[in-house]
C-alpha cells in the first residue's frame, strides 16, 4: 500500500470488528437481572415541525416518510440484583413535552455503571420534512435517513450514520465516527464535527459542491479527484476544494484527531489518498546536516489508522536520538518534538506540543504555542518562549531568556545572563553565575546567585508572591527591596545581612516595607519587588558549586 | 459616713445591679424617703443614660500606649487587684477606669502566665486560657470573658486597634476589643477537623492575605492528595480561589492541587470541583490555567462514575473552538478520547 493510501473499505471492516460494544456490554456479566419493555406512541408535531429527542443512553434510529410522527422505544434495565432493577424501573421514564410545533421526547433516569444499566433505544417514523435535533449521549447508533427538514445530532460515543439528508445537517461528535452519504448529489449545506472520530462523506462522483476539511492530529483523504488548496493555521491543516467545478452546498467536515474523508458513493472500496502537502508519514524534518541515528517520526501504523479506536495524540511526535548537525525544524501539526542530542545549533517552532531537548552544543531557540518546553543542556545561549507551559532548563552555558504565558520556569544552573518572564507561575533558579532578571505576575520567585552571580545587578519581582534570594555569605552587593501589602504585618522581610534599613510606611490603603542599603561594603544593584508576599534575603551554602539547586 | 454619703457612693451599684438584694431595698428606700438622695439618683441615673447613648469614642492613641504600657509593666501585683470597675459619672474618669480594668486583666494575665506556663513552646504571645481543658476558638471576633483568661500575657503580643467598649446592656462590665497578632501552632492530623477548617479559611481569606496563598495551596496540596485525607471542605475552598483569585499563579497553582486530589475520595465534592474545573476552562483568561483544567477533568473523569456530562460538553467544545490554542483544543481532545464514554 502506498504510503498516504488508505483503503477505505477495509475501515468499514476494522470498524466492524472494533467497534464499541453494546452500552453496558462489559458489565452485562455482572447484571443479571434484566427488563424489557417495548411501547409505541403517535406524537402530535404539525408539518415542518421540530422533533427533539434527548437520550442519553440509547440508540436512535429515524426514517423519514409517512404523515405522524410515531414513536417506538425499547427500554432495557439490567441490574445485578431485584432491587436495583426496580428501582431502574421507577426512576428510568420517557418524558413528552413541548407543543405541535416543537415537540420534545426525552429519556430520564438512564444510567450505566457497574451495578445497573438503563438505556431506551428509539425508532422513530417522521414525516419527511420533520426538523430533528437529536441529543444523544453514549449509543450503539445514531442513524437518520431520507429526512428533508433541517438536522441536528450530538452524540458522544457511537456510530453516527445519516443517508440521504437532503436538508441542512449539522452533526457534533466526541469519540465517534461519522458516515453521510448521499445516493443523490447533495444539495444543503453541511457541518460534521468529531474531536477524535473519523468522518466519511459519500457522495455521487459527479456531486458539485465546496468541500472544506479540517484537523489537526488527522489526515485529509479523498478518493475522488479534485483540486483544492490547502492551508494551515497554528497546529491545524485545512483544505478546500471546488469539487467538480464547485458552487452548490458546501460541505464542512473537521476532525481534531481523526480523519476526513471524501468518498465515491458508487465505489465504496476506492481508496483515498490524503490531499495533504504532507501526509504524516512524510512530516519529517529536513535537517541541515545528516543525522547519525535518526528513530524517525513515529506514527500510528496503517491498520491503527483504520480503527475507530480514537487515535491517541501521544504517539503522534518527532523523535530522533542525535542530530549531527544543526536542527531547524516547524512542527506545524502541534506535533511532540522529543530529540536527545543536538551538536549544532537547534531552532523549533512548534503549532502546540511537547518539546523536549536533551543537549544542545550551540544556540537554542524554541518557540511553541502551547506546550512545555524541556531542555537539558544548552551549549550556546538559549531562548524559549511558551504560550502555555512550564519551561525547564537543567544547564544554560551561556545563560538565555526563557518565558512562558503562564507556567513555571526553572533553571537548573546558568553561567550566563538570565531573563525570566512568566505571567504566571514560580521562577526557580538552582544557581546562576550571573544575573538574573526575573518577573512573575503571581508566584514566587527562588534564586541562588554564586560568587559571580553577585558581581552583576539583579532583579526580581513578583506581582504576587514570595522572593528568596540566596547570596554568597561575603557578596557584595547594594539592596533595594520592596514589599508593597495590604495590611501591616501582613508580609515580612527577612534578611540574614545586617546594615540594612527598614522603612514602613502607608501608601494609599496598603502599606509598603523598603530595605535600602548595602551589604558587604555594597557592589552592583540588587532590585527585589514583591506585592503581598514575603522577601528573605539569605546566605547561600558555603559550597556552593556543590549544593544542590533549588527544589520546587 | 453618713447615711446619704454611704447611698451616694452606692449608686453606682445600684445602678449596675451589684448589690446585693438587701442593701438595694435598704439603699431604695433612703432615697424615696431623702429628696436630696433622689435628686441626686436622678442626675446618676440620666447621666448614665446619656453615656449609654453616646457614640464610643476611641481612646486617644497615647493613653492608650500609656496604659498599655503601665500593663506591661505592671506585672503580678496587678493581678490582685479586684476587677471591679468604680462608677463615676465624668466620662474621662469612667474611661480611664476601663481602661485600668483592662489594664488589670492584661498585667494580671501577664503575671499568671509567666508563671504558670502554659505557653505553647512556639509560641511568642499568647493569651491563654486558664480553664483546665480550654478550647481555643478561632473567629472573626473572639469573645472572652475576663474571668476565663489566664492572667498572664506571655512573651510580647502584637495588640492593636485598642477599643474600649461599654457595658452592652450589663452594668458593671466593662470591655475592650482588639486585635492580637500571636504566632499560633496547631498540630493534629491532617484530618482533624480543626486543621480542615483553617487550611480552607486560609485559602479563603481573600480580605486578610497575611499569608502567602500559593504557600497555602502548596501545603494543601502535598497534605490533601491523599486518598485518605482529600477533604470536600478543601475543595471547597480550592474552588474558590481558582474561581475568584486574580492573580494567575495562585490560580494555576489552585487548579493543580484540584487535578491532583484524589477524584476516588471526594465524593460529592467532586461535582463542585468539577464545575469549578468547567468553570475556569471556559472562562479563565490564561491559556495555561485552563489547560490545567483539561488534565484535572479528565482526572476527575477517570475514576468509576466519575462521567459528568457538563465536563464532556465543555471538553467538546473547547477542543473545537477555532480561536483556542492548539495545544489546548489537542488536550481537550485527548482528554476525550481517554474518557470511558
Amino acid at each position: 500500500m502506498m504510503p498516504g493510501i488508505r483503503h477505505a473499505g477495509a475501515a468499514a471492516l476494522a470498524i466492524a470488528i472494533l467497534a464499541p460494544p453494546p452500552v453496558g456490554a462489559a458489565e452485562a456479566g455482572k447484571l443479571t437481572k434484566s427488563f424489557s419493555e417495548k411501547s409505541s406512541r403517535t406524537l402530535d408535531v404539525r408539518p415542518g415541525g421540530v422533533l427533539w429527542i434527548d437520550n442519553a443512553i440509547g440508540s436512535i434510529v429515524v426514517t423519514g416518510g409517512g404523515d405522524k410522527v410515531v414513536v417506538e422505544t425499547t427500554r432495557v434495565l439490567r441490574a445485578v440484583d431485584d432491587a436495583t432493577l426496580e428501582s431502574l424501573k421507577k426512576k428510568s421514564s420517557i418524558l413528552i413535552e413541548g407543543t405541535p410545533e416543537s415537540r420534545i421526547v426525552k429519556s430520564t433516569g438512564l444510567v450505566s455503571s457497574v451495578n445497573a444499566l438503563a438505556r431506551i433505544d428509539y425508532v422513530v417514523r417522521v414525516p419527511a420534512s420533520t426538523q430533528l435535533n437529536l441529543l444523544s449521549g453514549v449509543a450503539e447508533k445514531v442513524r437518520v435517513t431520507g429526512v428533508s427538514g433541517k438536522l441536528y445530532v450530538r452524540n458522544w460515543r457511537g456510530l453516527v450514520e445519516v443517508a440521504d439528508a437532503t436538508g441542512p445537517v449539522q452533526v457534533d461528535t466526541v469519540n465517534t465516527n461519522v458516515h453521510v452519504s448521499f445516493s443523490r448529489k447533495p444539495v444543503s449545506p453541511m457541518i460534521l464535527t468529531s474531536v477524535n472520530g473519523n468522518i466519511e462523506v459519500r457522495v455521487p462522483q459527479s456531486s458539485k459542491f465546496e468541500w472544506y476539511a479540517e484537523t489537526m492530529k488527522g489526515d485529509i483523504l479523498t478518493a475522488i479527484p479534485v483540486k483544492g488548496r490547502p492551508s494551515e493555521r497554528p497546529g491545524q491543516r485545512i483544505y478546500h476544494a471546488s469539487v467538480n467545478g464547485g458552487g452548490g452546498s458546501a460541505i464542512r467536515a473537521s476532525s481534531i484527531t481523526g480523519k476526513v474523508y471524501l468518498l465515491p458513493m458508487e465505489n465504496p472500496r476506492a481508496l483515498a489518498a490524503s490531499v495533504l502537502p504532507q501526509a504524516p508519514q512524510s512530516v519529517v524534518p529536513a535537517p541541515k546536516a545528516a543525522m547519525k541515528e535518526d528513530v524517525g517520526v513515529m506514527f500510528r501504523s496503517v491498520v491503527a489508522s483504520l480503527l475507530v479506536v480514537p487515535p491517541s495524540t501521544r504517539t503522534f511526535e518527532v523523535r530522533k536520538g542525535r542530530v549531527a548537525g544543526n536542527y531547524d525544524f516547524a512542527a506545524t501539526l502541534g506535533e511532540n518534538v522529543f530529540v536527545g542530542e543536538i551538536d549544532g545549533f537547534a531552532r523549533i517552532v512548534s503549532a502546540g506540543g511537547e518539546v523536549v531537548l536533551g543537549r544542545v552544543a550551540g544556540d537554542c531557540r524554541v518557540a511553541s504555542q502551547g506546550g512545555p518546553i524541556n531542555l537539558g543542556e544548552v551549549g550556546g545561549y538559549a531562548e524559549a518562549r511558551t504560550v502555555a507551559g512550564d519551561v525547564t532548563v537543567g544547564t544554560a552555558k551561556k545563560g538565555g531568556r526563557f518565558g512562558t504565558g503562564g507556567g513555571s520556569i526553572v533553571v537548573r544552573r546558568s553561567l550566563g545572563p538570565l531573563v525570566l518572564e512568566t505571567s504566571g507561575g514560580d521562577v526557580i533558579v538552582g544557581e546562576s553565575a550571573s544575573g538574573v532578571s526575573a518577573e512573575t505576575h503571581s508566584g514566587d520567585i527562588r534564586v541562588r546567585l554564586d560568587s559571580k552571580g553577585t558581581a552583576d545587578a539583579s532583579e526580581l519581582r513578583t506581582g504576587r508572591g514570595n522572593v528568596t534570594l540566596e547570596i554568597p555569605k561575603d557578596a557584595k552587593m547594594t539592596i533595594d527591596a520592596t514589599i508593597s501589602m495590604s495590611a501591616e504585618g501582613a508580609h515580612r522581610f527577612e534578611s540574614e545581612f545586617p546594615g540594612l534599613t527598614v522603612v514602613r510606611e502607608r501608601v494609599g490603603d496598603g502599606v509598603r516595607v523598603r530595605a535600602t542599603g548595602t551589604i558587604n561594603g555594597g557592589g552592583p544593584q540588587l532590585t527585589i519587588s514583591a506585592s503581598s508576599g514575603n522577601i528573605a534575603l539569605r546566605r547561600a551554602p558555603d559550597k556552593i558549586a556543590t549544593a544542590a539547586p533549588a527544589q520546587r | 459616713m453618713s447615711d446619704c454619703t454611704l447611698i451616694r457612693e452606692q449608686m453606682p451599684l445600684l445602678l449596675t445591679e451589684s448589690l446585693g438584694s438587701a442593701g438595694r431595698e435598704a439603699a431604695h428606700q433612703h432615697i424615696e424617703a431623702c429628696a436630696s438622695c433622689e435628686t441626686e439618683w436622678s442626675k446618676t441615673r440620666e447621666t448614665w443614660k446619656l453615656l449609654a447613648e453616646a457614640a464610643d469614642r476611641p481612646v486617644p492613641t497615647r493613653v492608650r500606649a500609656r496604659f498599655l504600657d503601665e500593663a506591661a509593666s505592671m506585672g503580678g501585683a496587678m493581678s490582685r487587684r479586684p476587677v471591679v470597675v468604680p462608677f463615676t459619672r465624668k466620662p474621662v474618669f469612667r474611661r480611664l477606669a476601663q481602661a485600668a480594668a483592662i489594664a488589670v486583666i492584661a498585667g494580671g494575665a501577664y503575671f499568671a502566665g509567666s508563671t504558670r506556663g502554659t505557653t505553647p513552646a512556639t509560641g511568642t504571645g499568647m493569651i491563654a486560657s486558664a480553664s483546665p481543658a480550654p478550647q481555643f476558638r478561632i473567629s472573626e471576633n473572639a469573645r472572652l470573658s475576663a474571668d476565663q483568661i489566664a492572667p498572664e500575657i506571655a512573651g510580647s503580643p502584637a495588640i492593636s486597634n485598642v477599643r474600649f467598649i461599654d457595658h452592652e446592656g450589663r452594668p458593671g462590665e466593662v470591655g475592650m476589643t482588639f486585635d492580637l497578632t500571636q504566632k499560633v501552632t496547631v498540630t493534629g492530623k491532617a484530618t482533624d477537623q480543626s486543621l480542615v477548617n483553617l487550611a480552607a479559611y486560609v485559602l479563603g481569606d481573600s480580605d486578610h492575605p497575611t499569608t502567602s496563598r500559593s504557600n497555602a495551596i502548596q501545603w494543601v496540596r502535598d497534605t490533601y492528595s491523599t486518598g485518605q485525607t482529600a477533604d470536600p471542605q478543601i475543595v471547597t475552598a480550592l474552588s474558590g480561589v481558582l474561581r475568584n483569585d486574580a492573580h494567575e499563579g495562585v490560580r494555576l497553582k489552585a487548579v493543580e492541587t484540584l487535578g491532583s486530589l484524589p477524584a476516588a475520595s471526594l465524593g460529592g465534592a467532586a461535582a463542585q470541583a468539577r464545575q469549578a474545573l468547567i468553570d475556569a476552562l471556559q472562562n479563565d483568561p490564561n491559556t495555561n490555567v485552563r489547560l490545567k483544567a483539561v488534565e484535572a477533568l479528565a482526572n476527575l473523569a477517570a475514576v468509576p462514575d466519575g462521567f459528568d456530562p457538563a465536563a464532556v460538553e465543555t471538553l467538546r467544545k473547547k477542543a473545537s473552538q477555532n480561536d483556542e490554542n492548539p495545544y489546548l483544543r489537542v488536550k481537550a481532545a485527548e482528554a476525550l478520547s481517554q474518557m470511558n464514554l
